[in-house]
């Protein structure tokens, strides 16, 4: 247990030190952003459930435009909304060479198998999903992981809790054992700069820290 | 002076999660310090540590839904402002790490006249610790780790970070104590 004394000593120092005025408005329009594109979502949901399937679609984007207020494009997403579709690895190596090259192993490994896709979001490229696998060793791994082609411009929501796990300087991770598994997230960088972000499932608690230095050597 | 109200901040965590833009006001107010004071001992100068501020606040906005209730919303504010003052050192393609030093060297000239006194007598004593238990220090009082999440930063085991956060924590008792006397 924490000092209470020192606590107190600490709170009091720090509590003496400057703070400056910080303009909390874009922060508060965010909170108010979020909160209207959950409530079109849940009434669109509701909606699904009783109405025909063309007169959802209509109802929903007449709601979507009546709640949201009007706003610069944001620079989050919702992979979730966004396109997804296959490629192959010598596709996206030729185009994407710097952030395909650390998943090499995968592809020409026989006891390794990756799948990749790009996911767009208006006409963008935003998001490159890969599925790994690998065995041997004793050792079975599962991992999905996404890499940021936008140059940290556009943040996937869904992945933006990643950036605050447990910082170890350049990597942020946990892992838990359920089910007689261990489940891992991370998020990284790559030698390039590209935010990686990991899932990971894997009968071995160092399956995590294998895949991390391979893809950031 | 009591320890910082926790109860209080996760409850304005919890209404920032449910949509209410003005708990931000209230955590500014809480924590905001503590958020200043670390971003600045990462990044190094204050322009860059108002900027990691706000972007940190912004953060809270878009990510307060993954606030977990019943854990400690300090140790998860702290997390957001270290990892962004750390992305914007990595943007910079600067080595993203503390400067130990600024944490424990606050009195400037716009330090408060009233604290001063006891301000400067923590200083020196903290200026007796080697940069090992300065970092436990940091990690405990700053961060509000556990002993865990400290053993892990530290890359200890967790009895033997026990064991040394004990030790520092009654080093620097003693050092308090003596300059009291």
């Amino acid at each position: 247990m924490k000092s209470a004394y020192l606590e107190r000593q600490f709170k009091t120092y720090i509590d003496g030190a400057e703070l400056p005025a910080v303009d909390l408005s874009a922060a508060k329009r965010e909170v108010k952003r979020s909160k209207s594109q959950r409530r079109g979502k849940r009434i669109a949901a509701i909606l699904s459930s009783v109405l025909s399937a063309a007169a959802v679609v209509v109802l929903a984007v007449t709601l979507a435009i009546g709640l949201m207020p009007s706003y610069t494009p944001p620079e989050t997403y919702l992979i979730a909304d966004a396109a997804p579709m296959s490629a192959t690895y010598t596709s996206l190596s030729e185009k994407y060479p710097e952030k395909t090259a650390p998943f090499a192993s995968f592809f020409f490994a026989s006891n390794a198998s990756s799948e990749y896709a790009l996911i767009s979001l208006g006409g963008e490229e935003v998001l490159m999903e890969i599925e790994l696998s690998s065995v041997g060793g004793g050792r079975q791994m599962r991992a999905r992981v996404y890499i940021d082609l936008t140059d940290g411009e556009k943040q996937p929501q869904e992945l933006e809790e990643y950036k605050e796990l447990a910082a170890g300087g350049a990597v942020r991770s946990e892992t838990k054992y359920e089910n007689g598994e261990y489940v891992s997230r991370a998020y990284c960088t790559l030698a390039d700069g590209s935010d990686c972000y990991i899932d990971m499932t894997s009968n071995d608690d160092s399956s995590l820290s294998a895949l991390l230095d391979l893809i950031r050597k | 002076m009591p320890p910082l109200d926790l109860e209080q901040l996760n409850r304005l965590l919890r209404r920032l999660a449910d949509g209410d833009a003005d708990a931000l006001d209230g955590i500014y107010l809480l924590v905001g310090k503590r958020m200043f004071v670390l971003a600045r001992g990462i990044v190094r100068n204050e322009a860059d540590a108002e900027d990691v501020l706000s972007d940190s606040f912004l953060k809270l906005a878009r990510g307060a839904r993954s606030f977990r209730e019943g854990t400690n919303g300090y140790a998860f504010v702290m997390r957001v402002v270290r990892n962004t003052a750390f992305d914007l050192l990595r943007k910079r393609k600067v080595r993203a790490e503390e400067d130990l030093d600024a944490f424990f060297h606050l009195t400037d000239e716009r330090y408060s006249p009233e604290r001063r006194e006891d301000a400067i007598a923590l200083e020196a004593a903290m200026e007796k610790l080697s940069a090992e238990e300065k970092r436990l220090i940091y990690y405990r009082y700053y961060l509000d780790l556990t002993i865990r999440e400290v053993a892990e930063e530290a890359g200890l085991s967790k009895s033997a970070a026990e064991r040394k956060m004990s030790a520092v924590e009654q080093k620097l008792l003693a050092l308090l104590a003596g300059q009291r006397r």
